[in-house]
């Protein structure tokens, strides 16, 4: 059993401000609870102070109480018999992913806490076999899709079987195959009798088998009913844009590294318009795109017609070259002048000396949105743009991409979110197969929502 | 199969290298650097880029022959500059020297999984768990950081930039997003071994010459029964 009470925690112990204020929640012994909330409000901190990290790895402050099966993890005694009894799951498995081969990171935790190098091994193969890992065991970890990383995660955090399991956004960066195989697995623990906090801004995903909701806002926490808290995404009525003319057109191309992983019969994008190309983790969207910007060579012979073109890639912080907002500005003011450009980013005059590095995560992927149409006004290829974002965070990105379309920008975006199917793309292609098909946005959204679990009446 | 321990390959390959440093017969180094060579060449093209590495150094090498050591008598003219016998020797000393340590190195990464050398440096050489962690965490992080390096270079060829860093300034612009990225996997790495109890880590030392049927096979035998 988790029991939190007024828990209050900081970052640092000058006059920081406290990103939890006294919160308090309590999750039974073999229940599932859910804890959800904006970007920023905290989740991933309660998880720090929860777990002793922050006080004693941060030096943040934590006060409050936090009990665990009768442990403090927030008492030094506490905080070091805590991995015996946790297991945490974090947001990125590249990030937390330590060991280079999978065998080797269960195998890790195990020894860490005590086990023989004999039953670790043991145990490790034992339960990637079950995870459906073993034939990919001794395998360099970056060799793994990202579903397979993320059961890796999971399989690393329950391995020694800890009475509590926190998962921090494991949906995060998932196609819907993957988000229904985590769900699966938090089924099966929950049946196995483990307690287990799963903090997550798409609560719906868990609905089928959550016991509670939490919400957490201005740092309280406080308990919301099931049904509310955990509502699927809703059908609504899209606006249509107007559409210009052709800037992308591609006919019989195969995309591939040297091997064909895409084939595309026809694809087009027209001016203003938002096009989605829709596929599992791995299914080559990437390299389509990549493809289409010229980085890399199609399989065989293919024919892409495109106007001038820019790919954003997933990280917007690989874009930027320049030490200063404003130089980054006036750098990309290729296709359109500063002055517009400058006057399309809101923060301009408070950010023109800034670092792009210093902005905040919205503001940098704002900037790198600018500089793409800066160097292009008819064609910006992104990849994968809705990666890790809340509902707060995917409005910001569909303003400023919905801006760029009505300036006249053709939009081709790599995606498996079925929220930007939903709300953003005008028209959809999907992976099926080795081939791209077109569908309806909203049909495909629907599909892809049902393929991970979501129910819709 | 079995095969030799990682740290009975590792003193191995440590002495390879130091006599590449130490020894200055030519006969000896040629003999010496083929074995190497001679027992990673069906593999050879995992770590070709060892091998193209040290090709662009013996264009160095040769400089530094033709300037330091161009002494005894003339063989042959290139562009009008006497070579002579002196530079010769020294330019295939010093590249079989290189081709040792470049051979000694390749055969100790072809032959171990990451995850088998980052065990046997701490498991029986006893090295500190703090770098064996490094050595473990460095195998993972390569590629990640390869393919950050491969997108940096991508969108710098967008916007119109040089490929490859030439200035502090074309450095600088690269090595931002690189390490500001590197920095935050590291952090968030910390916190999860840490989560995993890597302050409680006690692994017991055990030196082993073979392993008979291979790591994995050697310590699973009975647990996985």
């Amino acid at each position: 059993m988790l029991r939190v009470r007024g828990l209050r925690a900081r970052y640092s112990d000058g006059p920081g401000r406290e990103v939890i204020e006294g919160a308090s929640l309590e999750v039974g012994d073999g229940e599932v609870a859910l804890l959800t909330g904006a970007s920023g409000s905290g989740k991933t901190t309660i998880i720090l102070a929860v777990t002793g990290v922050l006080k004693f790895l941060m030096n943040g402050v934590v006060s409050g109480v936090v009990e665990l099966d009768g442990l403090n993890p927030l008492s030094l005694e506490g905080f070091s018999k805590l991995p015996a009894e946790v297991g945490v799951v974090l947001q990125d498995p590249d990030k937390q992913i330590a060991m280079p081969t999978p065998i080797g990171e269960l195998v890790f935790t195990l020894e860490n806490l005590g086990y023989s190098t004999r039953d670790a091994v043991g145990r490790s193969i034992s339960l990637l076999n079950r995870f459906g890992l073993a034939s990919k065991a001794s395998q360099h970890v970056d060799d793994l899709s990202l579903g397979e990383k993320r059961k890796l995660t999971i399989a690393s955090a329950i391995i020694h079987q800890p009475s509590l399991v926190i998962l921090d956004e494991p949906t995060a960066s998932l196609d819907p195959w993957s988000t229904r195989t985590v769900v699966e697995l938090v089924s099966s623990m929950k049946k196995s009798g483990s307690t287990i906090l799963v903090v997550e801004h798409k609560p719906f995903y868990f609905k089928s088998v959550a016991d509670k909701i939490f919400t957490l806002e201005n740092g309280r926490v406080e308990r919301i009913d099931l049904d509310t808290g955990s509502s699927h995404p809703r059908v609504g009525e899209k606006k249509r844009r107007s559409v210009g003319g052709i800037v992308l057109r591609v006919e019989n191309l195969v995309a591939g590294y040297g091997e064909p992983i895409l084939t595309v019969d026809e694809l087009h994008v027209g001016g203003g318009e938002v096009v989605a190309v829709v596929g599992p983790n791995g299914s080559g969207k990437t390299t389509l795109l990549k493809t289409i910007a010229g980085f890399i060579k199609p399989v065989g012979q293919g024919r892409i017609e495109k106007a001038s073109c820019f790919y954003l890639p997933q990280h917007p912080d690989f874009t930027f070259i320049s030490t200063t907002v404003e130089r980054e500005l006036r750098d990309a003011a290729r296709s359109v002048g500063f002055s517009e450009l400058a006057s399309l980013f809101p923060w301009f005059e408070q950010a023109r000396r800034a670092n792009p590095f210093t902005l905040s995560h919205g503001q940098r992927r704002w900037l790198a949105n600018l500089i793409a149409y800066g160097y292009s006004r008819k064609l910006i290829l992104m990849d994968e743009p809705s990666t890790g974002l809340d509902d707060n965070m995917l409005r910001e990105l569909e303003r400023i991409v919905g801006l760029l379309a009505s300036r006249g920008a053709g939009i081709l975006v790599s995606t498996h979110d079925p929220r930007l199917l939903m709300d953003l793309a005008d028209r959809a292609y999907s992976v099926e197969g080795d081939r791209l098909v077109e569908r309806d946005p909203v049909d495909l959204a629907i599909e892809m929502y049902r393929v991970a679990g979501v129910r819709f009446e | 199969m079995s095969k030799l321990s990682v740290s009975v390959a590792f003193i191995i390959t440590l002495t390879l290298t130091s006599l590449a440093f130490i020894l200055d017969d030519l006969l000896a180094l040629a003999f010496l650097s083929t074995l190497p060579l001679a027992l990673t060449i069906k593999n050879i093209k995992k770590v070709k880029w060892v091998y193209l590495l040290l090709l662009i150094s013996l264009v160095g090498v040769l400089v530094n022959a033709l300037m330091f050591s161009n002494k005894g008598a003339i063989l042959f003219l290139v562009f009008g500059l006497p070579v002579r016998w002196g530079a010769l020797i020294a330019f295939f000393k010093v590249s079989l020297k290189l081709l040792l340590i470049a051979g000694a190195g390749s055969w100790f990464i072809l032959s171990y999984s990451p995850f088998e050398v980052a065990r046997g440096l701490e498991r029986e050489l006893g090295l500190p768990k703090g770098v064996s962690f490094s050595v473990a965490y460095a195998f993972r992080l390569m590629p990640l950081l390869a393919r950050d390096f491969k997108e940096i270079q991508d969108m710098r060829v967008q916007r119109g930039r040089r490929k490859i860093p030439l200035t502090p300034m074309d450095l600088a612009s690269m090595l931002t997003p690189l390490l500001r990225v590197g920095y935050e996997r590291a952090f968030w790495a910390g916190v999860a071994v840490e989560l995993k109890g890597f302050r409680l880590r006690r692994v017991k030392h055990e030196f082993k010459l073979f392993y008979r049927n291979g790591y994995l096979q050697d310590f699973s035998a009975d647990g996985a029964r």
